[in-house]
């Protein structure tokens, strides 16, 4: 008993700081936003305990006209879905059987449907 | 062919609606590769007028695979090495953590959720990102000299592809532990209780049960990763630009170097022909595998 609560832990443990690992990098990069230069470029780096700006912020929208990069982005972004025609797609998906949408809950399962007969194989 | 209606008549309606689509991406497809396979017969200055082109043939070509100062075959085998390298080190440690999350976990689907993330960040902000964590005063550094005392210069020729292989698998573990994760709980579930019920241990379970069904998901996982290291640019490029040297310059880094900075037309069309045929090949030796791994599941 002791032993299987000992796994979970070391297991629970374990996931966290892999997770940890992998966003780490990400939070020092949002938390970069939030730095001033003297922060972002300090050695041994500056992690938790900093003096907040929001500097970063107010020089991209005064200085370098980021909304209409933003515009730009959200243009693209949105483009690709108009053209594939991604109503038609989900149109389509609700024609088939309710028993092929179970089989394709097999990730690998949509890949192989056989167009004779719509089944998965 | 054609699939058949009820009354035994061929149903042509779903090609017919399709046609148009197929025959648009047909169309740009072809023509984007003959555009492309004309230039790699000429020698043109990028930015003078196609009048200015001369016909070369197959020198191009030539020159890259057999002259001794093409960069051509350093950079195949710099691809080769990251392609091979980030992949497989992508699918060993998105394959143990996806088990990892698959057992009963205190949070789990926050823990996928969150690893979603470094997936949707903008290629080139990742890039820039791990070029300020790399640098010599950097986060990377500042842990391994707290961890085993030493400092690495990143930017130099010995690490910087190391470092680029760092990032994409940072950035696109994520990717297989999703798949591998959503694959794991579909499983089935009797051949598990069976094994179990038979004396088999985890590891046996994991190498003739779990790995041999996960194979086509796996091989999916492989496919589409692979075509997509293959043609990798903005990371590299926004982290050291092909550099120092060479030694970052993979394949699609040559086309860019080739074209835009020797301002060689011909010779970076010629690259990226060879970069198609080396994606199409292997794609379609991965999906062959692909293939037979589903043929022996049937079986």
């Amino acid at each position: 008993m002791i032993n299987i609560k000992f796994k979970k832990i070391v297991i629970n443990v374990l996931a966290l700081g892999i997770v940890i690992a992998f966003l780490f990098p990400y939070f020092f990069m949002v938390t970069s936003a939030f730095k001033s230069r003297l922060d972002t470029f300090a050695y041994p780096p500056v992690f938790f305990f900093f003096k907040p700006t929001l500097n970063n912020f107010v020089t991209i929208f005064r200085d370098m006209n980021i909304i209409f990069y933003m515009k730009t982005k959200i243009a693209v972004a949105a483009r690709p879905p108009v053209i594939n025609g991604r109503v038609i797609r989900i149109n389509a998906f609700k024609r088939v059987q309710p028993s092929t949408i179970a089989a394709s809950s097999n990730w690998t399962g949509i890949l192989s449907r056989n167009p004779r007969n719509n089944q998965i194989e | 062919m054609f699939r058949k209606t009820k009354k035994g008549q061929a149903n042509k309606t779903p090609y017919l609606l399709l046609l148009p689509a197929f025959i648009v991406v047909f169309a740009i497809a072809a023509y984007t590769f003959w555009y492309l396979f004309r230039m790699s017969l000429v020698d043109w200055t990028f930015g003078a007028p196609w009048e200015s082109a001369e016909k070369v043939g197959f020198e191009n070509f030539i020159w890259l695979l057999i002259n001794s100062t093409s960069p051509l075959w350093d950079s195949l085998k710099i691809t080769v090495i990251y392609t091979l390298g980030s992949l497989l080190a992508e699918l060993f440690i998105g394959f143990s953590l996806a088990l990892l999350l698959n057992e009963k976990i205190f949070g789990s689907s926050i823990y996928t959720s969150l690893l979603i993330i470094p997936i949707v960040i903008m290629p080139s902000m990742v890039g820039m990102i791990w070029r300020l964590y790399f640098s010599f005063d950097g986060l990377v550094n500042y842990f391994l000299e707290s961890l085993i005392g030493i400092k690495v210069n990143w930017f130099s020729r010995q690490w910087a592809l190391l470092a680029a292989m760092i990032v994409d698998i940072w950035e696109w573990t994520p990717f297989f532990i999703l798949i591998f994760l959503a694959g794991l709980r579909s499983l089935p579930v009797e051949p598990f209780e069976s094994a179990r019920v038979d004396g088999a241990s985890n590891w046996q379970i994991l190498i003739y049960l779990t790995l041999p069904i996960m194979t086509p998901l796996i091989l999916v996982g492989s496919i589409l990763r692979f075509m997509d290291l293959l043609r990798i640019f903005d990371v590299i490029f926004v982290m050291f630009g092909g550099g120092p040297g060479n030694a970052t310059t993979t394949l699609p880094i040559l086309v860019w170097r080739e074209t835009m900075m020797a301002q060689n037309t011909g010779r970076g069309s010629a690259v990226s022909i060879m970069l198609i045929i080396l994606i199409v090949s292997f794609t379609t030796i991965l999906y062959k595998l692909y293939q037979k791994s589903r043929q022996e599941g049937k079986e």
